[in-house]
């Protein structure tokens, strides 16, 4: 894709996106948020690595902390 | 005439324990102080006079009856406005919540009462603690006691100003991805981040479950000692809290940092965009100072930065987003412009996104980790330049002029400190780090440079 269709197929994906979030977004704030959502995007590339299955999240459902809340 | 502003909460203490000084005059200065200054700043959204002077009376005559409740006893503090006060407006600097009245203290403001600190009130934040600085709210945003044209930093910028002007030595922030350590370094105070889990988040309105954490902002770090003293330990309220046993805070203060092992990790800030030649020059002086005093400080390298940005800020503005979302498709046009722009994009963040966030804040963490297990303490930049004038356009999610956020990532303590002042006269600072759960030898390490380059003479000139 050259940037121009790459650029059509960010806003396509932003529409959908916040469609299916059910984002009412004034037409006055779309250009920033759309900005947004690419620098999302640049940050989701960083974040992507190869993980096995050992490597898990930061957190865990802890029983611990729902019994000692009873 | 000595200024009782002035006073650090030990030499308070010592007073109020010999009777030399009352906590109701030590509180009627604070709130004739707040009343002629905070005009100018806007640090308060709601001062309680009435009960800064009923708290004052009911520590005096505890000090009469020879009952001590500890530090804070009779000492003013301030709370950022997102921690519930039973009977206190609670406005999260919100038109949402404008109006509302919680009917229990937060943990931390039950801590303080617990030990008969007097509240002042509550302060100024960004709105939810994640817009701002906004000027379309119920409530003006606060404005930085150095220069008002700056803003303060956010977002417990009404902590950070109102400490800087002289209002009160110690205020509670919170801090998701740099709200403590920011206020404190455009400021010029003490800002501390303890370890994740160490003080309970318990009746804090939420900004990230994961990344939340509460600490002080204060005018010396003694103060800030004896803050995190009076607040820590275990509460089975909070899923996050630590069963971490609670050090003496004020232990290392006099230790020094000779033998002490300082990283300075350079790859995060000597070629960041928007850094200030100011800004660095002091973090190279003030690695010189810990040098002289007998630290080694050596280069480290941290893995890269834009990954624990990029980690931390998925986490945080989904899990904003979350907090919100029913208000957020209800009524949007109730937040500010600058709050629903930060929060809309948490809408966007995949369950896979955020979990795949997750799996590499693990990474990170123990990455870092490993990695301090060599060092005492890191030193890096806080903010990479002095604070910047109001200019009315709302922030966007870009990683900003701060480099905070990996600490709230990672778990570790973390605090801004004073290292002089701009050109403009404007506060500059530095960011150290301590190891998990050892705020004593971070607080040693900073008050160290506190001593060797000391910064509380100095006030903004209208708190004067």
């Amino acid at each position: 894709m050259n940037a121009g269709e790459e650029r059509l197929a960010l806003e396509l994906e932003f529409d959908v996106f916040a469609r299916r979030a059910q984002l009412d977004v004034p037409a006055e704030r779309r250009a920033q948020l759309l900005e947004d959502f690419t620098e999302l995007h640049r940050m989701l590339r960083v974040i992507r690595a190869p993980r096995t299955a050992d490597h898990a999240p930061d957190e865990s459902f802890d029983l611990s902390t729902v019994i000692r809340m009873l | 005439m000595e200024e009782l502003h002035e006073l650090s909460i030990a030499e308070a203490g010592r007073r109020l324990r010999a009777g030399t000084l009352t906590s109701v005059a030590l509180t009627q200065h604070a709130l004739d102080r707040i009343a002629r200054i905070d005009p100018q700043i806007n640090a308060f959204i709601t001062a309680t006079p009435e009960r800064a002077l009923a708290n004052a009376q009911a520590a005096d005559r505890a000090f009469q009856q020879g009952r001590d409740l500890g530090a804070f006893q009779g000492v003013p503090y301030a709370l950022k406005d997102i921690y519930d006060t039973a009977g206190v407006l609670t406005t999260c600097h919100s038109k949402l919540r404008k109006d509302n009245v919680p009917a229990r203290d937060s943990a931390v403001a039950a801590r303080f009462g617990a030990q008969g600190a007097v509240l002042l009130g509550k302060l100024s934040t960004h709105e939810f603690a994640l817009g701002g600085p906004s000027f379309d709210l119920p409530f003006p945003p606060a404005r930085n006691p150095w220069n008002p044209e700056h803003i303060p930093g956010g977002s417990s910028s009404g902590s950070g100003a109102a400490v800087a002007a002289g209002l009160v030595r110690m205020a509670m922030g919170s801090d998701t991805g740099g709200s403590i350590r920011g206020p404190a370094a455009y400021c010029g105070t003490i800002g501390l981040k303890p370890t994740l889990g160490r003080v309970s988040r318990a009746g804090v309105f939420p900004l990230s479950w994961a990344l939340d954490h509460c600490g002080p902002l204060a005018w010396s770090v003694e103060d800030a000692a004896l803050a995190m003293q009076a607040i820590s330990g275990f509460d089975p309220c909070d899923a996050g809290s630590a069963a971490a046993d609670v050090p003496d805070f004020c232990a290392k203060l006099g230790a020094g940092v000779e033998g002490l092992r300082i990283g300075v990790p350079r790859h995060f800030f000597a070629q960041a965009q928007g850094r200030s030649p100011d800004v660095l020059k002091a973090i190279e002086e003030a690695a010189q100072v810990f040098a002289k005093l007998g630290a080694v400080v050596e280069d480290v390298t941290l893995p890269d930065f834009d990954l624990f940005m990029s980690c931390g800020r998925l986490i945080m503005y989904s899990e904003a987003f979350t907090v919100h979302e029913q208000d957020f498709r209800t009524r949007p046009l109730d937040f500010a412009k600058a709050t629903w722009r930060r929060m809309a994009v948490g809408a966007f963040v995949t369950a896979s996104d955020l979990l795949q966030a997750k799996r590499l804040r693990r990474e990170l963490s123990l990455a870092l980790n490993r990695i301090m297990q060599r060092y005492d303490a890191l030193l890096t930049v806080s903010t990479l330049a002095p604070a910047p004038r109001f200019d009315g356009s709302p922030p966007s999610v870009s990683a900003g002029p701060t480099q905070l956020m990996p600490f709230n990532v990672t778990g570790n303590p973390a605090m801004s400190v004073p290292t002089g002042f701009s050109a403009e006269g404007l506060p500059l600072s530095m960011q150290l780090v301590g190891r998990l759960f050892d705020e004593p030898t971070l607080l040693g390490v900073a008050a160290a440079f506190e001593r060797a380059r000391p910064w509380t003479n100095k006030r903004p000139s209208l708190a004067s």
